[in-house]
């Protein structure tokens, strides 16, 4: 199934791409810690996971269509 | 003095009073810290405590909006009392120049506290000096075109282990953040708006939520913690 992602923060660095949106194949229920192990970004660098506008943490199970947003910490003041 | 008319048409006179007794503390005095006390002081508040311990540098001026050229060097509160004080618009200013440590002895007149800071373990600390006191704490934090903002109330908040848990003692991401002014201003003046609400006991705060801001696809969103 497709699942769309979009990386924000320079986390798009990681793919040597511009591009912030990213559709990937993975496998039905696969969890959004695979999918980020797939996509070559540390895991460590991920802080926040969004799907579908909802907060979710790393053992989350992929729906199709499911649209996913990665953020590193935002820290600064 | 009253310059608070046109605030006044959104306020009950109780709401009014309330305001302009109000007592905050702002931990950090640079990006989001000048942008807070600026607004703070036309809501106009009782008593603004600073806190910092930097000096200003050149590359804090592009955001950093109580500071000018000629100010390279200086204390960042003690030049923030002064150029607030300046407006002559009542607001009491106390500056604090020291580093927060677990052993900060927060004052005893504070009725909220602002996170003006640029690193997560730094806000841990103020976490847990708000918490000893029963401070509500009102976050904000930024990074290029992103803004975060969330309430931590003590004793009803899963606070910062929620948003940074893995985060805490991470040195990594101390490093030098892109800022600029648009979007810090953006996020302190949530986090002013939030804060007021807060104080007003007003509903549909960001407690156990995270206010997430992007100014690139101009989305906002609200992350349930848990």
């Amino acid at each position: 199934m497709d699942v769309r992602v979009k990386l924000n923060l320079g986390l798009e660095h990681y793919l040597n791409d511009k591009n912030r949106y990213k559709t990937v194949q993975v496998e039905d229920n696969t969890t959004i810690r695979k999918l980020i192990k797939r996509t070559g970004i540390p895991l460590e660098d991920v802080c926040i996971i969004m799907v579908n506008g909802k907060y979710q943490k790393e053992d989350y199970r992929l729906k199709p269509d499911d649209i996913v947003s990665l953020f590193p910490p935002i820290g600064g003041g | 003095m009253n310059f608070w008319q046109r605030q006044q048409l959104m306020f009950s006179g109780d709401e009014g009073t309330k305001l302009y007794e109000m007592v905050a503390l702002i931990a950090g005095v640079g990006g989001l810290g000048t942008h807070i006390a600026l607004e703070l002081q036309r809501v106009g508040v009782k008593k603004l405590y600073l806190v910092d311990y930097d000096r200003i540098t050149e590359g804090n001026l592009n955001r950093q909006v109580l500071y000018g050229v000629d100010d390279i060097g200086a204390s960042k509160v003690q030049r923030a009392r002064k150029m607030l004080e300046g407006f002559s618009l009542g607001t009491e200013i106390v500056a604090v120049d020291q580093v927060l440590t677990i052993n900060t002895e927060l004052p005893d007149d504070i009725d909220i506290i602002f996170d003006g800071l640029d690193n997560i373990q730094a806000r841990f600390i103020l976490e847990e000096l708000a918490c000893q006191k029963g401070y509500p704490l009102i976050h904000g934090a930024i990074n290029s075109w992103y803004g975060q903002i969330t309430t931590i109330l003590p004793g009803n908040s899963l606070g910062f282990k929620a948003i940074y848990g893995k985060y805490q003692n991470e040195e990594k991401y101390r490093e030098e953040i892109p800022a600029f002014s648009p979007v810090v201003s953006l996020v302190s003046s949530i986090e002013v708006i939030e804060e007021v609400k807060v104080f007003l006991d007003r509903g549909g705060l960001l407690v156990n939520r995270l206010l997430l801001v992007d100014a690139d696809d101009y989305s906002l969103n609200i992350l349930k913690l848990d």
